[in-house]
């Protein structure tokens, strides 16, 4: 079982980290990755321009870690991946990689699903949206906490 | 009067410089970083709360409320906890990633 959970503050590129991933997934028979895209409209429909996240020094890193270990303890997968970009991340470009490798395809997609939950609502980054209109901080929503309950035992 | 009793007084009205540091919303009000001095002997974390708003002004008054928790040496916190100089505190909104 491997884990891979990391910040970059580089521009996330997940083509170039599909290759990497493929080869820490050998021995599976799926691998799903998500990629969270930055989008160029807030939920009021205003144009955003760029997000920007901030990180905590040391717990930044640790909730990635913490989360992908859930998920390597909860689903019989074989690798779980959680890599997350921070500073500032123009509209259109990726935010976040989120996947699993498991030798059945449903515990692979089950455990994709399970890691993004979580970082939603879990893992420590402060974001806003920045835009003309100003910026606009990005908390949580009722929906984002609905999907975090479903995992709840 | 006892030495003890002399020195006491002024242990009470000791101060010492703690960093606090400030991420997401409350970061708009207090900045990034702030230090204010404090009892050397500590205070909770609402009398922190209290005192940052105050030191700050009006702007301030309510940004530190319930809905902001803490970090206190690396842990996450909702808790009303004792702190002391030296110890490495931030106050935080909700986090969000994805």
């Amino acid at each position: 079982m491997q884990c891979i959970a990391r910040l970059t503050g580089d521009r996330l590129i997940p083509e170039c980290e599909a290759g990497p991933l493929m080869e820490a997934a050998a021995g599976a028979g799926g691998l799903v990755l998500f990629t969270g895209i930055a989008r160029p409209v807030g939920k009021d429909g205003a144009r955003v321009d760029r997000l920007e996240l901030d990180i905590h020094p040391r717990l930044t890193e640790k909730s990635l870690n913490d989360i992908a270990g859930a998920a390597l303890r909860r689903f019989d997968i074989s690798l779980a991946v959680a890599i997350h970009r921070w500073g500032e991340v123009p509209a259109g470009e990726a935010v976040v990689l989120a996947g699993a490798a498991a030798l059945h395809r449903r515990e692979a997609f089950l455990a994709a699903d399970f890691i993004m939950d979580h970082l939603k609502t879990e893992a420590v980054f402060w974001k806003r949206e920045i835009g003309p209109s100003g910026t606009r901080w990005v908390e949580p929503s009722e929906r984002d906490l609905a999907d975090l309950a479903r995992w709840k035992d | 009067m006892s030495l003890q009793t002399d020195i006491e007084p002024a242990r009470k009205l000791a101060k010492a410089p703690l960093k606090v540091s400030f991420f997401g919303r409350p970061s708009d009000v207090f900045g990034k970083t702030t230090i204010v001095d404090i009892p050397s002997e500590g205070l909770t974390l609402g009398a922190l709360r209290q005192l940052l708003e105050e030191i700050r002004g009006p702007e301030a008054a309510g940004a530190l409320g319930s809905h902001v928790r803490a970090i206190v040496n690396d842990e996450i916190t909702g808790a009303d906890l004792h702190v002391k100089p030296g110890q490495d505190i931030a106050f935080i909104s909700a986090v969000s990633g994805g």
